[in-house]
């Protein structure tokens, strides 16, 4: 792009003036307040636009300054117009309104066609937009002001600072770095870090979600607690209200039982009044009365319980029948038994023992006769026989014989008994002779039959005894016998036949029976048998004579109960007799008494058992009467009839005031149970108090907890809240980093390729602009601090060079950036506002020779009021490309 | 006798012809149905002293369908469930509930819990003592109760909070006469039209509706009303986000969503049902007449405020006050637009607490940011050979990062080598 011409229509001071600037170089020398001042800014404000909307510097104040001072000083108007060249050989006028009335006319100068659409930014045309700038960056870019060249004098840095805003971005506000730095220092105040012990927005942002988080849990912890607290009071107010309903139903049924049991007793009152006006019943002789009954049950009952006489036609008041023969009898046959033998009733265990032993080891005795031993043995047999068969019988009949006793035996006289038992005895012992004698069924027979008779006759407990006694004497009668026998049946026998063992046999049994006394015989063995028959023998004896001895005693016995029975069964009879004559009037006389018979007895019996009635009757009416009237005094123990009626009244009424608040279907369940007891009552009534009791504490903690509740919905919009803010928090956070990451690697990457580009760029003219001192340059594409190095290698950094070296270098770096950042296709112009007047002739003189070579492939525009600069254009600006304007001249020229 | 919702009908009055002849009530019945009023619900997108306004409006909502049944001289009062949130009710609500109820006295109300208040152990319906003309459907399965002679309503309700089996599932009347449904479910073919994000909780089909042997179905879950031949959804009576306004006020802008493209709302509601209480009245004719009456006063609106050009926060500010002038309730104010890179300017902040003036009657505002754009000019920014320039084209490039977030990105780049220290971009 090149500018043809500014033409200042009404701009400052200016008025339709207009200046032409060359393609090369062009310098614009005028004095202070010539207007230089007001030419850059109109240049500015024609080709980029209105300062308001343009917002220089991005602040309302910097426009109203812009104002300030250019808006013409007089009328209204404010325009300007510049005519521009492009690269592709367009001219272009862009006539410019700066108060905005109008719109901005860029036209084709050959076509005649508005092409203000090809660079209409935001509203407004912009010509910057061709060399790919926008107002602000062709302001830093195409711009360079007197103040800059100062400050690289000033300050070697600032030109390293001005490459990296410059590479930033064209408007050249803040480095790429120091954005960076910004981004992060904006971060760490906006956020903070996680995990620092100070308060960052992100930690209190994170502890703010934590706390709401544990407030919501709270607050639902507490409503929970609230929620279970509540169940159990309302749990235990339906358990009350069940216990009250059924304590005021027990109650009810309670009050209606009293009432009942009120009515029943009031009715039972009145019938027992009625009976009983006049008081209590009238008192008979309960005394004599009763004991007159019991007389008469006494009698009654001894009589009954007195024996049966054995014939009921007469009743033999006498005493009892003389037993003293039977007695006299017994006591004669035991004294007339001899003693008992002295000696062994058992044989002795040692004898026994040796007289096996012995036969065992004895030599087989000569035997005796066949015939005689067979006729012994027979008879031991038959002894054995005997014995078992008595035995036998007596054992079958005894039962049955016990049962006939009474019916039979009981019935006769005791002394005709005692003679039949004596009679049946010997007959008995009679029978069993004749048995051992040989008459075997003869004995037999007599045996039996005297032997049931005798049992019949002799009470119980001697039967068995008494027939054992005799059974044992037929014994000892036999074993005499056999004694006998086995004397005659054991001869033969001697000791030459004996060996050891049977000497040792008949030893051991010798001594054995010289201990007990026995003188041996030829026949040992003999002699130890007979020992042993003997001590049956005397064994038997001494059972007979004990048994005799007891029959007497038995006897005795029988004969004293009977005396007694006899006594009492007449004693019962006298009493009766007594009492009947006492109490009926038909008793019998005394002479009755002696000849009364059982039928009689029977007859006074039951007259006197019918009297026994009537009078218990009677007595029983009298103990009801009783019972009734005290009945009566109970029931009206709190007053009369009327106050038993009223209280009876007054029970109804409350029962019925109770059943009638009572569910009928409660009602009705518990008629089915008994009716409650007090204690019952009592224990539902302490039962309704402990609910009541927990009811009023469960509702307290309700009402505690229910203060203490917090409000979930709340906590939770709360807890909404503060994640929202920490999601907040941190989608700022990931824009940040994001920001930061993106902005380093574009800085990254274009510092890289930026600072060899600036490198080649100012060594191309190093070595021209020094003489030759410096070849080399070096530019670091982080920070952009450069150096510079000679021919022999040494490197410097600008500080090091003279001020007049670092000013090219800054007009160098100018140019390479204007390069860099604009479109390749369009040359930018530089436009220079008085930069050398701090320069001394020999800068001066640096600076525009440089600017001058620079021209050829940028055009650049110098303003300055600098005599130098002046003589400078004068003698150097001789070129078609070149030109100078002389701003008093032009001036003068209006 | 509030003259709000007297004079307020809707001319939605459905005359619905019951599809069975079997019909044998022998009084006209009238009935007052709603559903998820949602008492004591979170308001997440309020500041806390607007969501305890708003639950307060919940409230007075109930309460004046109560009065509004008094003077409807409505015979029945059906409730589909959610009437409260368990999760967040508190003692003193629970307390309220009860003494609106028992005002209705002797009119039967009843209650078919729903997911949110439903009829578990911790349940606050065990807890409350209602009069006796209140009747809770406590079972999980439909059981009827006799209304009128010949007319049987079958209710049941929610056990749990999570899923439930269809109530409508095997399930036929037992019994002649007319038979009306109340219970809270998911009709299947509602669910892409309504509110995103509901539980699909005991579904049912609008057919299984008659297949049951049910003249008419009161349902409650959805929100967005809907009058079915076969059932009616009451909707919620009183607004609880910024879908569920009553009518739209714009009708250039009509309820929706943003299309982030175009700036412009796109309408997902196919009708402008209006929300309220439902008073469905069986008449002597044998039909079923169906209308809505309005029991909230409280609008709820989503604004698209353009404010592109804005310079300065305050230019922004004027124009959010001049839309809400005249509006009436909860606004959503949705900020769109190009914003020029040298204004300063938080819509999250700056705009929190606007002097509405003296002729706004709006109960609260909230300011949301959406197709905000600050005016870079990207494309030429992206030619610079500068950092700057790099920077943008690499962002720009980047894949993986949504739109929004590289427009963040870049601005906050910017603005930093613009030398700005606030750098944070909405």
């Amino acid at each position: 792009m090149q500018i043809d011409e500014i033409t200042a229509v009404s701009f400052g001071h200016l008025k339709n003036q207009t200046l032409t600037f060359a393609p090369g170089m062009t310098v614009i020398f005028g004095p202070n307040e010539a207007g230089k001042s007001t030419w850059h800014s109109a240049i500015y404000a024609a080709l980029c636009g209105n300062i308001n909307s343009l917002g220089i510097n991005g602040s309302e104040n910097a426009s109203e300054q812009f104002i300030d001072l250019y808006h013409p000083w007089d009328g209204n108007e404010w325009v300007v117009q510049a005519v521009i060249t492009l690269n592709d050989k367009r001219r272009v006028v862009i006539w410019r309104d700066l108060t905005g009335k109008t719109t901005p006319l860029i036209e084709d100068t050959k076509l005649n066609n508005d092409i203000s659409t090809e660079i209409t930014s935001k509203g407004t045309a912009d010509a910057s937009l061709w060399l790919g700038l926008d107002r602000q960056s062709f302001l830093a870019t195409a711009f360079v002001r007197q103040a800059d060249i100062f400050s690289i004098c000033e300050r070697p840095e600032s030109l390293a600072e001005y490459i990296r805003c410059a590479a930033a971005s064209a408007s050249a506000d803040i480095s790429a770095t120091e954005a960076i730095a910004r981004i992060t220092e904006y971060k760490k105040v906006k956020i903070g870090k996680e995990d620092t012990t100070a308060a960052s927005p992100l930690s209190v942002a994170i502890d703010n979600v934590k706390q709401a988080a544990l407030n919501l849990e709270d607050a639902k912890d507490r409503q929970l607690t609230y929620i279970k607290l509540d169940i159990e009071a309302r749990r235990l107010s339906q358990a009350l209200e069940l216990a009250n309903k059924n304590l005021k139903t027990a109650e009810a049924l309670a009050a209606k039982d009293e009432a009942d049991h009120l009515l029943e007793q009031l009715n039972e009152a009145r019938e027992l009044h009625a009976k009983y006006p006049d008081g209590p019943p009238g008192i008979i002789n309960i005394y004599d009365n009763s004991n007159s009954l019991n007389q008469v049950r006494y009698a009654i009952a001894s009589w009954e319980k007195s024996s049966v006489p054995a014939s009921p036609s007469a009743y033999n008041t006498t005493s009892a029948p003389s037993a003293a023969s039977k007695i006299t009898e017994l006591q004669t046959r035991l004294d007339s038994l001899p003693p008992v033998a002295q000696g062994d009733t058992e044989p002795s265990r040692t004898v026994v023992d040796a007289l096996d032993t012995y036969k065992k080891n004895k030599p087989e005795p000569e035997a005796a006769t066949e015939a005689s031993v067979v006729e012994n043995r027979a008879k031991i047999e038959v002894e054995a026989t005997i014995s078992a068969s008595i035995a036998t019988i007596i054992s079958i009949t005894t039962a049955g014989i016990k049962r006939q006793y009474k019916r039979i035996v009981g019935k006769l006289p005791q002394q005709l008994r005692s003679t039949l038992i004596g009679i049946t005895g010997t007959v008995t012992v009679a029978g069993l002779v004749l048995t051992g004698m040989g008459n075997l069924m003869v004995g037999l027979i007599i045996v039996g039959i005297a032997g049931i008779i005798t049992v019949l006759l002799i009470p119980d407990s001697i039967n068995s005894e008494t027939i054992q006694t005799q059974s044992n004497a037929v014994d000892t009668n036999v074993n005499i016998q056999n004694t006998t026998t086995n004397t005659a049946s054991t001869t033969g026998s001697s000791r030459e036949n004996y060996n050891d063992a049977e000497n040792t046999a008949y030893k051991d049994l010798h001594d054995a029976l010289l201990s007990r006394g026995i003188m041996v015989g030829e026949d040992i063995e003999v002699s130890a048998e007979t020992y042993i028959e003997q001590c049956q023998i005397r064994k038997q004896w001494a059972t007979l004579t004990r048994e005799l001895a007891f029959q007497l005693a038995t006897q005795r016995q029988l004969e004293e109960t009977a005396l007694s029975e006899n006594k009492k069964r007449t004693e019962a009879v006298q009493l009766l007799f007594k009492v009947a004559r006492e109490i009926l009037p038909n008793s019998f006389g005394d002479d009755m008494l002696k000849s009364i018979t059982y039928e009689q007895q029977k007859q006074l019996v039951d007259q006197l058992r019918n009297w026994q009635k009537q009078q218990e009757a009677l007595l029983k009416e009298y103990e009801k009467a009783v019972h009734e009237y005290t009945r009566l005094t109970q029931l009206l123990e709190h007053g009369d009839i009327g106050d038993l009626e009223n209280r009876y009244s007054a029970a109804r009424q409350l029962a019925d005031i109770l059943i009638q608040k009572i569910d009928p279907i409660e009602l009705a369940k518990f008629k089915t149970k008994n009716v409650p007891t007090r204690a019952e009552i009592d224990t539902l009534k302490r039962k309704a108090a402990d609910l009541e009791l927990n009811v009023t504490k469960q509702k307290m903690e309700v009402q505690t907890q229910v203060t203490n509740l917090l409000n979930v919905a709340e906590a939770e919009e709360r807890l909404e809240g503060a994640k929202k803010s920490l999601e907040h928090l941190r989608n700022l956070e990931h824009t940040l980093n994001l920001t930061i990451k993106f902005l380093e690697a574009a800085r990254d990457k274009v510092h890289n390729s930026l600072a060899p580009l600036l490198s080649a760029h100012i060594e191309q003219w190093i070595t021209d602009i020094t003489g030759g001192r410096w070849i080399k340059v070096k530019v670091d594409p982080l920070a952009f601090d450069m150096e510079i190095s000679n021919q022999q290698g040494n490197w410097r950094n600008l500080a090091q060079l003279s001020q007049g070296t670092r000013e090219q270098i800054y007009l160098l770096l100018r140019t390479a950036l204007v390069e860099q950042l604009t479109k390749a296709e369009e040359q930018c112009p530089l436009l220079l506002d008085d930069i050398t007047a701090q320069c001394d002739a020999v800068r001066t003189q640096a600076i525009l020779d440089l600017l001058h070579k620079l021209s050829k492939n940028h055009q650049i525009i110098l303003f300055s009021q600098d005599h130098i600069v002046s003589a400078w254009a004068e003698s150097r600006l001789k070129g078609s490309r070149d030109i100078i304007i002389n701003l008093d001249t032009t001036l003068a020229s209006v | 006798m509030n003259s709000f919702y007297l004079l307020i009908f809707v001319a939605f009055c459905n005359i619905i012809l019951f599809h069975s002849n079997n019909l044998e009530y022998n009084i006209p019945v009238k009935f007052a149905f709603f559903s998820d009023l949602h008492l004591d619900t979170v308001f997440t997108w309020a500041a806390p002293e607007q969501a305890s306004q708003r639950r307060q409006g919940l409230r007075n909502t109930l309460k004046r369908i109560v009065e509004m049944v008094r003077q409807e001289h409505v015979d029945v009062l059906l409730c589909g469930g959610d009437l409260f949130d368990h999760d967040y009710i508190t003692p003193d609500t629970s307390r309220f509930i009860q003494s609106c109820f028992e005002e209705l006295n002797p009119i039967p109300i009843y209650i078919s819990p729903g997911n949110k208040d439903c009829y578990n152990r911790y349940s606050t319906y065990q807890r409350m003592k209602f009069t006796s003309n209140v009747h809770i459907f406590t079972q999980n399965t439909l059981e009827p109760m006799t209304i009128a002679e010949g007319l049987t309503i079958w209710g049941a309700g929610h056990q749990t909070s999570t899923k439930q089996d269809g109530f409508l599932d095997n399930f036929k009347v037992n019994r002649g006469g007319t038979h009306l449904a109340l219970f809270h479910g998911s009709e299947q073919g509602q669910m892409s039209i309504q509110d995103k994000g509901k539980s699909f909780c005991a579904p049912f089909r609008e057919e299984q509706v008659h297949q049951a042997g049910i003249h008419h179905a009161f349902v409650g879950h959805f929100h967005i009303p809907k009058d079915a031949d076969w059932y009616t959804y009451a909707g919620n009576p009183e607004p609880l986000n910024f879908n569920e306004s009553i009518f739209s006020e714009d009708a250039s802008r009509p309820m929706g969503e943003i299309d982030g493209n175009s700036n412009k709302p796109t309408q997902i509601n196919d009708t402008q049902t209006v929300r309220g209480v439902v008073i469905a009245e069986l008449t002597d004719t044998k039909q079923l007449q169906r209308w809505r009456i309005p029991v909230s006063p409280v609008k709820v609106y989503d604004i698209m405020i353009d404010i592109t050009g804005c310079t300065t926060k305050n230019e922004a500010g004027t124009r959010v006050i001049e839309a809400l002038r005249n509006l009436t309730g909860i606004v959503r104010v949705i900020l769109y637009g190009v914003v020029p890179p040298t204004i300063e300017f938080n819509p999250r902040t700056d705009l929190e607490n606007l002097s509405l003036g003296i002729t706004s009657n709006v109960e609260a505002y909230i300011v949301q940011v959406g197709n905000l754009k600050i005016g870079y000019d990207i494309a030429l920014i992206s030619t610079e050979p500068t950092v700057r320039g790099e920077f943008v084209r690499d962002v720009t490039a980047k894949s993986g990062i949504s739109e929004s977030e590289k427009h963040r990105i870049i601005s906050t780049a910017l603005r930093a080598l613009e030398n700005r220290i606030d750098l944070e971009v909405y």
